[in-house]
């Protein structure tokens, strides 16, 4: 993990945004378009520094030659490094919900009542986010608009969420208002954090379960991934 | 013993590995070779997602944000993207 803290870590979202698929079909795509996944390193201004693939697996193979390119490539860069601020979000309540439920995260929610707050908020809360204590705990998201999304409408200020397993809603674990300040806001992060409880989730059951309730994901862009198939895209 | 480190890249690893098993990719497919057939079923056990024991990998979840800080910051960037759902099932990669 240590050797993912040297770089800016972004996961886009597959069949999601038409723009960002311009950007993955250029990390890498396969003969029939977009792939469920696609990977490389990049340099700060987005150029790829190594071929693209579907996974760091595919790249490097085993566990340690990928620790050791990370380190490589972050060594080339570390003396001009400066360190992140930017809060990590998620484009919208919906994604967020389902990311952070696939990666069985909380989802930390910030609304202010325009985007001016919201981003206030948001910068209050990042220098958090980054701190040693609960860097890589959460997922993150912004608004600054009301939502009544699935029974789940965080009020103004920043909700800690737990996704349920589908990540179609969830429930507001801990809020605090949006004049909160630091020491409160982090006090409200650290025991959203440790309520929030997941159970081991068997794939199987988990899509078996999901076509018995009728719950089906729609993205905006067709999957195109050749290894997916054609009545499951 | 792996530290902490290992095993983390070593999920990541592996979650990507069982990705492609799921969508039943052999490695020589997804290098160039015609897709499979189509399988619904994975071959080999299904995985279990476990609930995660330590801090993750911070992503930034869109790509414009992750450019502007990566600019900022002089940092190179880390990426990885992924489609928030298996076989249209949100909930799982």
């Amino acid at each position: 993990m240590a050797a993912s803290r040297a770089f800016v870590c972004v996961r886009p979202q597959t069949y999601e945004d038409a723009e960002e698929a311009k950007i993955l079909s250029y990390v890498f795509a396969g003969r029939g378009g977009l792939e469920n996944t696609s990977f490389a390193l990049l340099d700060p201004a987005g150029k790829k520094l190594t071929a693209g693939s579907r996974s760091p697996s595919m790249s490097y193979g085993e566990v340690e030659r990928f620790v050791a390119a990370l380190d490589a490539t972050a060594a080339k860069y570390a003396e001009q490094a400066k360190p992140i601020e930017a809060l990590p979000t998620l484009r919208n309540l919906r994604l967020a919900l389902n990311v952070a439920a696939a990666d069985m995260r909380p989802l930390v929610v910030l609304r202010g009542r325009d985007e001016a707050a919201a981003q206030a908020l948001a910068r209050k809360v990042a220098k958090l986010a980054w701190s040693k204590e609960l860097v890589g705990d959460a997922h993150y998201v912004v608004l600054h608009e009301a939502v009544d999304f699935e029974a789940l409408a965080p009020e103004l200020g920043m909700s800690v969420v737990q996704p349920d397993p589908y990540g179609l809603g969830g429930k507001v674990l801990v809020h605090v208002k949006p004049d909160a300040d630091a020491k409160a806001l982090a006090k409200a992060l650290a025991t959203g954090f440790e309520q929030h409880k997941v159970e081991a989730r068997e794939h199987d059951a988990h899509v078996r379960e999901a076509r018995r309730r009728g719950i089906e994901w729609e993205s905006p862009i067709q999957v195109s991934d050749p290894h997916v198939p054609e009545r499951r895209r | 013993m792996p530290s902490p480190i290992q095993r983390t890249l070593a999920l990541l690893c592996a979650l990507c590995i069982a990705s492609a098993r799921i969508e039943s990719a052999p490695l020589a497919t997804v290098q160039g070779a015609p897709p499979p057939p189509d399988t619904e079923r994975p071959q080999g056990p299904l995985p279990v997602h476990e609930p995660p024991t330590e801090p993750g990998i911070a992503w930034f979840g869109t790509w414009s944000e992750a450019l502007a800080e990566a600019e900022r910051t002089g940092r190179p960037m880390l990426f990885m993207s992924a489609a928030p759902q298996c076989q249209r099932v949100p909930g799982v990669w």
